[in-house]
């Protein structure tokens, strides 16, 4: 009863509490840090908002985009990625029970102490 | 002519030639709706309504009834779809919920007032805000006044028999009123349960009979005029007759309910009373929790309790007669109402059965009314014995403790909007990386947008959060993330009823992370203009800190942009400072993929089947684009979700054009593969061939002019239009012989209006 009146959310982007991995059909896309040029266009295509980046100081000084890898928290496993990845740096494996914790990067790793107050739905 | 094909097996024992089956509620309707094999049926889809038109869709397509399905532009043109063919002196048939309900409302009064009947069900639920798809009965509570005779279902069988008599009611010489049949969503639209039904359309037909209208307007030999400008003195005599009607209909339903009790063995009373006989307390309610509540009544009537169960089976007219004598003896009642009138200290069924009781000066019953159950909460066996429980206190004590109040209300529940942000909001400097920039080259005057590789776009602040519902492999969100990623700048947003609004806001979750306002799809482009202006006047007030810098975006879908073309074109004329930017996926897909406008001829949806008799949808894809273009808007921008260097250098232009001449409009073709029948990675190669046979052109018109950005010709990369239809499982039909005449007029259509688009992209005055 003491919600906000109006059924307003003041807590914008609280979605990533969320854990969708149960949407994945058996398929997880592998990410092969060797073989990637982080062209982005992965994540360019992503529906989920996967994929994690860092921002590199280069030798010459200006910055280069890097991708550091997948959360898999948030993979629902369409593996759209890998078909727009011009290299082999993404690859269509079938998953592996702790394959996904094991490689998982968090996105918000400020937030790997919070987890969901009510189950997820992925519609 | 009606072919009558899948029979089911005619079950001994009942009386002319019924069947037993297992069925949902909207089964039932549409078995009633086919069975009274209506003319027109105009309609427009809603949870949990939707399903009645896919049926009958579905039975049309292979020829099983005759009644012409017109999907209308929102519910309102259906309501007007079905005044209209109702005036024809034929049946009419719509199906409806909550805010398609209210959306037509105002046709209501119309239809009843210059009384043309017809058949309406009904599927009552919660109205929107906030948007809840699930069962109440606050939609049905508004149609009270209508002047519409309302009959209520319990039960899918009940569904099926009172349409078949309300057409009966509702053409009867005495009444010549609409009839709503309304029954609960979810509850008793979507569970199945024991039914028995005509095997036939004779049996049906037959008691129906041939419908002799009052007044037709198809009749040139014998002219009338419908719907004169009337005011005093008449007016209050056109509603007299009503009244009168709606007497004469109370005076013939019982005659009505025992001659289809003759015909099919079921007879219903006006109200349905439950172990009543002896009973010294009662619960009043509507349609599917009395009978939760009857068998507590069981349940307690073991424990030597005198309970029972009161239901009406219609509601207008109200049946007080027969309400007062069910419960003039009793104690107590409780009134249980599923929708609150606020601040009416009880809905209308709370003070009609009331001043039922008030009208014997003699009656001593007391009187409880508890709101239960808003917005689908269930109903359960220890509610109804709550309920129970308040009513026999009130008996026993001979006092009633609380009047009204509501029951089921949960106690607070910290995660519910006010706890302490998960993610911080965005700082002005995230939200303007400086990536992007647009000018006009003071030369030439022609805009010049820079955008950068997109590699680089990748650590941009994302304005939508992960953990978002959507189907995996869907489109929409890196559409609208690429737009996003062509603006600099704050953002507001205000994503219009559909897919994208659904699976960012389910409660208490949102993944935005900008100010965001979702409006129902009528109205979503008015919305926003609104809050376009009150920036504006509150700056020059100086209201808001020096600077401030909001760049204003709707989001919708092609769904959206039917039902809320008015309300778009309203804002184009008004050229206010804001972009809208629609995803096409061909369908209305949150509702599960019924045909939009935008869907191409020959698509199948849930509401454009493929059989024996229907190939599809019917008529080909509307050109939003070009309608939006005629209102002279500053930048019209078409798109695809696998061009994002395309879509960011648009998005980036039309920032610019909503900051400084007026409203951009941009559609972006975008896949959906559950309704498309695709695998999950393949949407952005399928939308890309959607480009490439000229189906869905890139281009844009930039203060009137049209420069096509992206000419598959000149690169090569022509395809025919079968070869992107061949890859989707909701158009590979179009590619079999059969269906060679259909995809050569799809050609042809996508040829001309490519021709048309080349020709204007030649000349600067077209």
């Amino acid at each position: 009863m003491d919600a906000a009146i109006g059924g307003t959310v003041i807590d914008g982007g609280n979605s990533v509490l969320k854990n969708l991995t149960a949407s994945r059909n058996g398929y997880i896309p592998a990410f092969h840090r060797d073989e990637c040029v982080d062209c982005a266009l992965c994540d360019l295509v992503c529906p989920d908002f996967c994929f994690v980046w860092d921002l590199e100081e280069k030798e010459d000084g200006t910055q280069a985009t890097r991708l550091r890898g997948i959360d898999y928290k948030f993979c629902k496993g369409c593996m759209k990625c890998i078909d727009a990845c011009p290299t082999e740096a993404l690859s269509w494996d079938r998953e592996i029970e702790g394959y996904a914790d094991a490689h998982r990067v968090p996105l918000f790793p400020k937030l790997e102490d919070r987890s969901s107050s009510t189950p997820s739905s992925t519609g | 002519m009606v072919a009558t094909t899948k029979k089911p097996k005619r079950t001994p024992g009942l009386p002319n030639g019924q069947t037993l089956g297992f069925k949902t509620g909207n089964e039932m309707a549409a078995m009633a709706a086919k069975h009274i094999n209506f003319h027109i049926m105009g309609y427009f889809p809603i949870t949990p309504s939707t399903e009645i038109a896919e049926y009958l869709d579905e039975m049309y397509a292979e020829g099983e009834h005759d009644i012409r399905l017109i999907a209308a532009d929102g519910e309102h043109g259906g309501a007007g779809i079905c005044y209209g063919a109702s005036t024809g002196g034929g049946r009419v048939f719509n199906a409806t919920s909550s805010q398609g309900l209210l959306y037509s409302l105002e046709q209501f009064p119309v239809q009843s007032g210059t009384r043309f009947p017809m058949v309406l069900d009904l599927v009552t639920r919660s109205i929107n805000g906030p948007l809840d798809i699930r069962g109440d009965h606050s939609d049905l509570y508004f149609t009270l006044n209508t002047g519409w005779i309302i009959l209520l279902a319990r039960d899918p069988q009940a569904v099926y028999d009172l349409n078949i008599l309300a057409v009966r009611l509702s053409e009867h010489p005495d009444v010549r009123l609409p009839v709503i049949v309304a029954y609960d969503g979810f509850f008793t639209s979507h569970q199945k349960r024991q039914v028995t039904y005509f095997e036939d359309m004779e049996p049906v037909q037959g008691f129906v009979g041939n419908y002799q209208a009052t007044h037709t307007t198809l009749d040139p030999r014998n002219p009338i005029t419908v719907g004169p400008y009337m005011n005093d003195p008449d007016l209050i005599n056109n509603k007299y007759q009503l009244n009168l009607a709606m007497e004469a209909a109370y005076r013939v339903l019982p005659d009505i309910l025992q001659e289809y009790g003759k015909l099919s063995g079921r007879t219903y009373p006006v109200v349905d009373c439950y172990k009543m006989e002896d009973a010294e307390v009662a619960l009043v309610l509507l349609n599917s929790a009395a009978e939760t509540a009857k068998d507590v009544a069981d349940q307690l009537r073991e424990q030597g309790l005198k309970v029972g169960v009161v239901s009406p089976n219609v509601l207008r007219p109200f049946p007080a007669e027969e309400i007062r004598e069910a419960i003039g003896n009793t104690k107590a009642v409780l009134i249980a109402e599923r929708a609150d009138s606020y601040g009416g200290h009880g809905n209308a069924l709370t003070h009609e059965v009331k001043s039922a009781l008030k009208d014997d000066p003699e009656n001593r019953t007391l009187c409880l009314s508890r709101i239960y159950g808003l917005g689908g909460k269930d109903f359960l066996n220890e509610d109804a014995e709550a309920l129970f429980r308040l009513a026999l206190e009130a008996a026993d004590t001979g006092k009633v403790k609380k009047l009204f109040d509501y029951h089921g209300v949960t106690p607070s529940n910290p995660s519910n909007g006010n706890a302490s942000r998960v993610l911080p909001p965005f700082t002005k400097e995230e939200m303007s990386p400086g990536l992007v920039s647009a000018a006009r080259d003071p030369e030439t005057g022609e805009l010049r947008v820079q955008t950068p590789p997109l590699w680089k776009l990748a650590t941009r602040s994302r304005i939508i959060a992960p953990g978002h519902g959507a189907c995996p492999g869907c489109g929409m969100f890196p559409a609208i993330d690429q737009l996003f990623k062509g603006m600099e700048g704050d953002i507001v947003v205000l994503y219009q009823t559909g897919c994208a609004m659904v699976v960012t806001t389910g409660y208490p979750f949102s993944s935005h992370r900008v100010n965001y306002i979702h409006n129902l799809f009528q109205n979503g482009a008015a919305t926003l203009s609104g809050l376009v202006e009150m920036f504006h006047e509150k700056q020059r007030r100086g209201e808001l800190p020096e600077g401030e810098d909001i760049t204003f975006v709707m989001v919708t879908g092609d769904g959206g942009m039917d039902i809320g073309m008015g309300s778009a074109i309203g804002a184009a004329l008004r050229n206010h400072k804001m972009i809208i930017l629609e995803y096409d996926n061909q369908g209305y897909m949150n509702t599960g993929s019924q045909l939009s406008y935008s869907t191409p001829i020959g698509h199948m949806t849930s509401t454009s089947h493929v059989g024996t008799a229907q190939g599809g949808k019917a008529s080909h894809h509307k050109d939003t684009l070009q309608i939006m273009a005629a209102c002279h808007l500053p930048y019209v921008f078409s798109s695809v979700e696998g061009y994002a260097d395309d879509l960011v250098k648009k998005a980036a232009k039309a920032q610019w054009y909503a900051r400084n001449e007026g409203l951009a409009y941009g559609k972006v073709l975008i896949s959906c593969p559950l309704n498309w029948r695709v695998a999950d990675e393949v949407g952005t190669d399928i939308v890309q061939e959607a480009v490439d046979c000229n189906f869905f052109p890139l281009y844009e018109i930039e203060q009137g002019r049209t420069k096509i950005t992206y000419d598959p010709e000149a690169v090569g990369r022509k395809i025919p239009v079968g070869q992107w239809l061949g890859k989707m499982g909701k158009t590979r039909h179009m590619t079999r012989p059969e269906y060679k005449a259909q995809i050569e007029a799809f050609e042809t259509e996508v040829e001309r209006r490519w021709r048309r688009l080349k020709a204007m992209h030649e000349h600067p005055d077209l």
